[in-house]
């Protein structure tokens, strides 16, 4: 891991940015390094700021070693070295990412045009997803549908991740440490789901004293933390309150519109090895509005969850973690009932080295969701909606049981393989289903700058809804389980520096699938919601990066691909298969603080379909015209001030779709759907 | 009980922080549809200008995309479904009922059924599946029948039967109908009050000769001569034969004639610059035969294509 790092004249660390090496480790390095002093640099006896090379070396803590070192490299930096007497250690706990994973730091986010810094925004930026609409946070992932992609915090199973659609995401970003989408053949850790998986991992607690701070046109979001009980203890505050109810009274009296979202951690060290947690959340939205003096509410969901964890380290070799959480789910569905579900899930994972070339990865988990609706008190008891909604979404409770094994095994230094399986039991509605998920992949090492990764694997999920709504979910699990099977073999190759590239083969093939929203309106009669097809996803992605925290950092992004379904004998394109999906971002430092950046997406028309109601319904055609081709760019533009030695503050300003450009769904132009935002972020 | 469980109890019970529902009860209304005398005991020839009597053996139509709207129309609920009826049938039967407060306009739809089509008394699977089956040419209507007549006239020891498939579809919009001499638009829901809503079938308003059910006569005679003189004389009239009629060759032309002389923005773009008889009982006819409320009338419009009402 080499970092290039800025020491000003008193011997302190200005700035640390990675010029080589991977993730977790390149911003564990940096993080580590700010907190570094040097004997400055001298010119003419006099101490002055300079610019050094430092090398950061990680190795595997053997046991009862004592933890990683950083090794310093002075001779390659002449002018400034190291203070000799002060050995330095650094204790980094990270996951070298599993192979076929994407992930983005917060770090980079922040640099990403668009993405407004919220992590989970920045998804859409990588390869195999697939918008369904511009800024709609709704994604196709490798041909799977929205409600086939899981998305977790902390492993915390959560409904969505994004406010109100097209806002930004529920937790505060200051509390994500990084995000990584698995979009197929995922760590046996990761189950029922069985399309794409969205993961976040929040940052470690901290004991020192630390904030972040924004203040933007639509919102204003606030995170704290600090430490008490010697360092034993932490406390983390978060949350984002939205006041665009009172902008939005404004323009539209009648509307209301508001989201909000609060994180709460508290995390205790028993002893150095045991730790408990608790880690609440939640998220609230609502749309509504007041006609003829009656309000009614067009849109509402919030959820919460509460996570009790305990952690407990084995050394270096292991760690084992333990928890139960509780969650709560709601959303306002039609005539103002709600729709609830109650979780309560116990979860337990356990990572062994069991030698220094195989770790083992276990771990069980059992999740217990009641479900209910309020009845519809004025509505037609006839009417087919009402009969359907209540056969699809009947009040019971699901239960699922599920434990999973696998093993990171590095059989020679280049080759890492990860065999597992996952095992979950489904019940609903008196009907019971078994999946059993075996998943293998694995990373060999051609050279040290070219690795060639596959990654194969089976995942069931019980039906799903068009889109992950709180507390909606369908109980027809007598349909059968979701089936997917997910294939992709690629090379990763190093660039030059801090560059690295990616392009990967992937081939899914869906089974039992209940994909409302790909089945082209016409195809299907009847229950829609229920119908299940097959379905197969095959294509090529393309991923070169250069990390966005550089001088010049950047990403191109492309993605060719056909998602297909088949149903009635008939076999046609996906509703939203998008032949051609790709973005591109480059971000600069301009100097003097001030970063620009931009971004390009485009991506090709969807398929056009003629809906039919008749009893002979045309067959969909297996080449249909398409709708035309989108583009948007962009733009973000940061000017950042420092004000002491660790506070800082920035203004930023963002716009998604700076071009104001629409978008064309069959004869309808949609749009702009144009986000701006401006505002001021600080932190210490 | 413990201090956890106590605290898990509460969690699983928890109710959420969306706002209650705190609007006032609706009113409801119900709709429902029935068949005029006529439909059940036919037209005698005494009431018919021409002398022909008419009697109908079947009748089949979906109904239902009730739609209410307005400003001052707060809406509960939407049961825009359809239900395919058998109105030979006596009585009235339930087409859907409505919650909504204030005053609402009030819409309804003549449409052929769809798969989710509920079915009325005495209609049968192959019934519905009869009216959703599409003409075989695809350039006359990709849609099932909205509406199915069956009959035959007689006068003397003529005898012309008629089979006639609607496959266009009629939205009823802005309904109104007159209570006490003044003009009542819509419906007028108050809080916790319910009312009933009727849709009449009439038997009459195909064979008026005038779009204007004040000035229209009863007449069958050119229909029978579409048959009997420039058809194929098999004793049924067809649309077909209809089609060939043109309406400004109709000796006597009567009202006829009004769908002819109509301003262009008052015809359905499918009419020809030279309307037919078939014309005028796709666009002036059959809209008639639904009535709001008995005596009320709305602004009917007839949809050749199924993209242009949904």
């Amino acid at each position: 891991m080499i970092l290039t790092l800025t020491i000003n004249s008193d011997g302190s660390v200005r700035s640390a940015r990675a010029t080589s090496g991977q993730e977790p480790f390149a911003s564990a390095a940096q993080q580590a390094a700010s907190g570094f002093r040097f004997e400055p640099a001298l010119r003419d006896g006099r101490p002055v700021a300079a610019t050094i090379r430092f090398e950061v070396a990680f190795r595997t803590p053997e046991p009862q070693a004592p933890p990683a070192s950083a090794e310093s490299n002075p001779a390659a930096a002449p002018g400034a070295a190291p203070v000799p007497a002060a050995p330095l250690a650094v204790l980094v706990r990270g996951q070298l990412l599993a192979p076929a994973v994407s992930s983005f730091s917060r770090a980079e986010v922040r640099q990403l045009p668009g993405a407004f810094g919220d992590p989970f925004r920045a998804i859409e930026a990588l390869p195999g997803v697939t918008p369904i609409a511009s800024g709609l946070p709704f994604f196709y992932v490798r041909g799977a549908p929205p409600g086939n992609v899981g998305y977790f915090l902390d492993g915390v199973r959560v409904p969505y991740l994004y406010h109100v659609g097209l806002g930004p995401s529920i937790v505060h970003p200051g509390l994500v440490e990084r995000v990584d989408l698995y979009p197929g053949g995922y760590p046996a850790r990761f189950g029922r789901f069985a399309g794409g998986i969205v993961a976040g991992e929040t940052t470690a607690p901290e004991t020192e004293l630390h904030g972040e701070a924004n203040l933007r046109l639509f919102d204003a979001g606030l995170l704290a933390e600090t430490g008490f009980a010697a360092g034993k203890g932490s406390l983390l505050l978060g949350g984002r309150y939205s006041y665009t109810a009172a902008i939005v009274s404004l323009l539209a009296p009648d509307t209301d519109l508001a989201y909000r979202d609060y994180q709460l951690r508290l995390s205790y060290a028993l002893s150095p090895n045991d730790r408990i947690t608790a880690f609440g959340f939640g998220s609230y939205d609502l749309v509504a509005q007041t006609q003829n003096d009656i309000y009614t509410v067009v849109f509402g969901s919030e959820f919460y969850r509460l996570d009790l964890r305990y952690d407990h380290t084995f050394g270096a070799d292991g760690h084992l973690r333990s928890a139960v959480t509780l969650g709560f789910d709601q959303t306002r569905i039609g005539d103002q009932r709600n729709a609830q579900g109650r979780m309560l899930a116990l979860r337990t994972e356990l990572e062994q080295r069991l030698h220094p070339r195989l770790t083992l990865r276990a771990g069980a988990d059992f999740t217990l969701d009641a479900f209910r609706a309020d009845s519809r008190t004025y509505a037609d008891p006839e009417d087919p909606d009402t009969v359907e909604f209540n056969n699809l979404f009947p009040p019971r409770t699901d239960l699922a049981l599920g434990g999973w094994a696998d093993v990171v095994w590095k059989p020679t230094p280049q080759l890492e393989v990860t065999p597992g399986v996952r095992l979950d039991l489904f019940a609903s509605g008196g009907t019971t289903a078994l999946g059993i998920d075996p998943r293998i992949a694995a990373r060999y090492e051609i050279s040290k700058a070219l690795r060639i990764v596959h990654a194969y694997g089976l995942a069931h999920q019980p039906p799903s809804f068009i889109v992950p709504i709180p507390g909606l979910t369908p109980g027809k699990l007598q349909g059968g389980l979701q089936t997917s099977l997910q294939t992709s073999a690629g090379v990763e190759l190093d660039l030059f520096e801090a560059t690295t590239a990616s392009a990967t083969l992937f081939h899914n093939a869906f089974f039992h699938m209940n994909d409302a929203l790909g089945i082209p309106d016409g195809t299907t009669t009847g229950d829609a919601l229920n119908q299940r097809s097959l379905g197969s996803a095959e294509g090529f992605e393309l991923f070169v990066r250069r990390r966005l925290t550089q001088r010049i950092g950047g990403y191109l992004s492309y993605t060719l691909s056909r998602s297909s379904r088949e149903l009635g004998g008939y076999s046609f394109p996906s509703a939203f298969d998008r032949t051609h999906v790709g973005s591109t971002a480059l971000a600069y430092d301009l100097g003097r603080a001030w970063r620009a950046g931009m971004r390009f997406v485009f991506y090709t028309g969807i398929p056009k379909t003629t809906p039919s109601r008749g009893l002979i319904t045309p067959p969909p055609s297996e080449h249909p015209a398409r709708d035309p081709s989108f583009y948007r760019l962009d733009v973000r533009l940061e000017k950042r001030w420092r004000l002491g030695e660790r506070a800082w503050i920035s203004f930023v300003f963002e716009v998604l779709n700076s071009t104001l450009q629409k978008e064309t769904f069959g004869d309808n132009q949609v749009g702009p759907v144009t986000i701006p935002s401006i505002g001021l972020e600080a932190g210490f | 009980m413990s201090r956890a469980g106590g605290w898990l109890a509460l969690g699983l019970s928890a109710s959420g922080c969306l706002p209650k529902d705190t609007r006032p009860e609706p009113g409801r209304a119900l709709v429902s549809v029935h068949p005029s005398d006529s439909l059940l005991t036919g037209i005698a020839a005494e009431a018919t200008e021409d002398g022909w009597a008419i009697e109908y053996q079947r009748l089949l139509i979906g109904l239902g995309r009730v739609d209410l709207e307005g400003d001052r129309c707060t809406v509960y609920s939407d049961a825009d479904y359809t239900r395919l009826f058998d109105l030979l049938l006596p009585g009235a039967q339930k087409v859907s009922e409505q919650y909504a407060l204030g005053s609402c306009d009030f819409g309804f739809g003549v449409v052929p059924p769809s798969a989710s089509s509920l079915l009325g008394q005495g209609v049968s699977e192959a019934d519905a599946i009869f009216m959703r089956t599409p003409p075989t040419d695809p350039a006359v209507s990709r849609r099932g029948i909205s509406l199915y007549v069956e009959g035959q006239a007689t006068r003397g020891s003529a005898r012309e039967r008629f089979a006639w498939a609607f496959r266009w579809r009629v939205s009823y919009q802005d309904c109104a109908t007159t209570r006490n001499g003044e003009l009542a638009v819509g419906l007028e829901l108050a809080s916790g009050q319910e009312q009933e809503v009727e849709i009449q079938i009439s038997g009459d308003a195909l064979f008026r000769d005038d779009p204007d059910p004040e000035l229209a006569k009863l007449r069958f005679a050119a229909f029978a001569a579409a048959d009997a003189q420039s058809g194929n004389a098999d004793g049924e009239v067809s649309l077909d034969e209809l089609r060939q009629v043109k309406l400004a060759d109709l000796s006597p032309g009567g009202g006829y004639q009004r769908l002819v002389s109509a301003a262009s923005s008052d015809v359905p773009p499918f009419v020809g610059a030279e309307p037919t008889l078939e014309d005028y009982l796709l666009v002036s006819a059959f809209p008639g035969m639904a009535r709001f409320r008995d005596d009320g009338s709305c602004v009917a419009r007839v949809r050749a294509r199924s993209d242009d009402f949904d």
